[in-house]
């Protein structure tokens, strides 16, 4: 079978939503274009401005670093690339999908750094679930996620470390392979002393950039569209409003305090991502975290998944009425504050992850976070 | 030509070195689906197929790639 597009090589795939037999190159190119037109139409990059890249070492943030760094040189985006790992402390887990990131990383060669809860909060998953068991630990690991995301991509913003920097970054690339481990701590307490200084300087809360020239740093993360129609399903099926306002746009304003966020790939179907990094020969982990439980988002997954057999386009259809729903009047929508203890974004007067963090350690057991638990906040 | 045996190479892959098979088939994909789930699966079919899809009549030719990759994770 010939290749729809050029049709001169063989095919080797079929697109999932259009049914398009395409080659090796051709698939590349529209899969590249596609990605390139999400960027230029969502206004994502400014030339000059640092890019995070969310690494987990899974297929989607594998795909995302590639597809980008070709991009910024191909179609001159201008912008300063790094990656970003959080080591959320999940043995046999986390520990292989950061090797594979390691392995990305000697053969793109962009800067990467990585962000351990140990380090940020003294606090391991592994730690966390011995405490709170197993119902409740993905709620504490999202949120502290989140916060690590947020916390190493404005420090990109206030310090050179991406590219030249090798100084500030201590676990640049091939560093971070041979340093890795359990003997190397040292390594562990310089960084854990850096991270104590760089968060002193923001311990007045919200400041985000240092005097001097302004850098612009955001989080680049690889949300594909099956994520982000299941997101729009979960949160009609969980009445969570408030979230479906926010929106679900390709970058997010960044104001009072919380990074700008973009999703390059939101518009990309998952199959395709697979296909790409398998054609690509892209090197990222593929197994299940230890401690997922049946979450909630694997109904929605579910019900995409059936619906996308018979109906493809469901997937970019849904995440299209996703996005322009609207609340009606009279809906509570939690508005944006800070936290008095870390200073960062928060809907109510401690964040979520300072309140979780003070349960952990109280040896308070495991808090539900939902509409109730920010309702009651508020009465406090 | 129908009823002729062909080679097939059915591929396992998803960021790590593929695991290969070559076999010696005849007909349609979903004969080899059934093949595979009835004598190869060990645990939990219902993670590789789940009711119909699409393109299970096409017929396998020689020398045709069956490749799987796993979607069931995180990326």
């Amino acid at each position: 079978m010939r290749c729809g597009r050029c049709t001169e090589r063989r095919a080797v795939l079929r697109r999932p939503l259009s049914g398009a037999a395409l080659c090796r190159p051709c698939f590349f190119f529209v899969f590249e274009s596609e990605v390139d037109a999400a960027v230029q139409r969502g206004r994502l990059f400014r030339a000059g401005e640092r890019v995070a890249i969310g690494a987990s070492g899974g297929k989607d943030s594998a795909v995302l670093a590639h597809v980008l760094k070709e991009l910024n040189d191909r179609r001159n985006y201008r912008v300063h690339l790094s990656l970003l790992s959080v080591d959320e402390g999940i043995s046999g887990y986390r520990d292989a999908s950061l090797a594979a990131v390691c392995r990305e990383q000697q053969r793109h060669g962009l800067p990467l750094r990585i962000l351990s809860y140990q380090d940020l909060y003294g606090w391991t998953m592994d730690k966390i679930v011995q405490q709170i068991g197993r119902r409740g630990n993905c709620t504490y690991c999202g949120v502290l996620r989140r916060g690590a995301l947020e916390r190493g991509t404005r420090e990109l913003g206030a310090f050179d470390n991406c590219e030249s920097g090798t100084q500030e970054d201590s676990r640049s690339g091939k560093e971070c392979c041979s340093k890795r481990g359990k003997n190397d701590k040292e390594e562990e307490e310089t960084q854990a002393v850096k991270e104590n200084q760089i968060e002193g300087e923001y311990s007045n809360g919200g400041d985000q950039q240092q005097s001097g020239q302004e850098r612009v740093a955001v989080l680049a993360t690889g949300h594909n569209a099956d994520d982000m129609a299941e997101t729009v399903l979960l949160n009609v099926l969980r009445g969570d409003v408030a979230r479906l306002a926010r929106g679900l746009h390709s970058r997010t304003a960044g104001q009072d305090g919380s990074v700008p966020r973009c999703k390059p790939l939101m518009y990309s179907y998952e199959k395709e991502i697979v296909m790409y990094a398998h054609f690509k020969q892209l090197d990222y982990f593929s197994t299940e975290c230890t401690y997922s439980p049946a979450a909630y988002r694997g109904h929605a997954r579910t019900l995409i998944k059936a619906a996308e057999r018979v109906r493809p386009g469901v997937v970019l259809a849904t995440l299209h009425s996703g996005q322009n729903m609207r609340p009606t009047s009279g809906v509570n929508i939690p508005s944006r504050g800070t936290c008095s203890k870390c200073g960062f974004t928060a809907s109510t007067s401690i964040c979520t992850s300072c309140s979780l963090l003070e349960g952990l350690g109280k040896g308070l057991a495991r808090r539900k976070i939902g509409n109730d638990e920010v309702k009651k906040e508020k009465h406090l | 030509m129908s009823g002729s045996y062909h080679f097939l190479l059915v591929q396992v892959g998803g960021g790590k070195l593929p695991h290969y098979c070559r076999f010696l088939c005849t007909g349609s994909m979903r004969n080899l689906l059934k093949w595979i789930r009835l004598h190869l699966l060990t645990d939990r079919p219902e993670l590789l197929l789940h009711g119909d899809s699409g393109q299970l009549e096409y017929n396998l030719e020689e020398e045709d790639t069956v490749l799987f990759i796993s979607t069931l994770h995180g990326g």
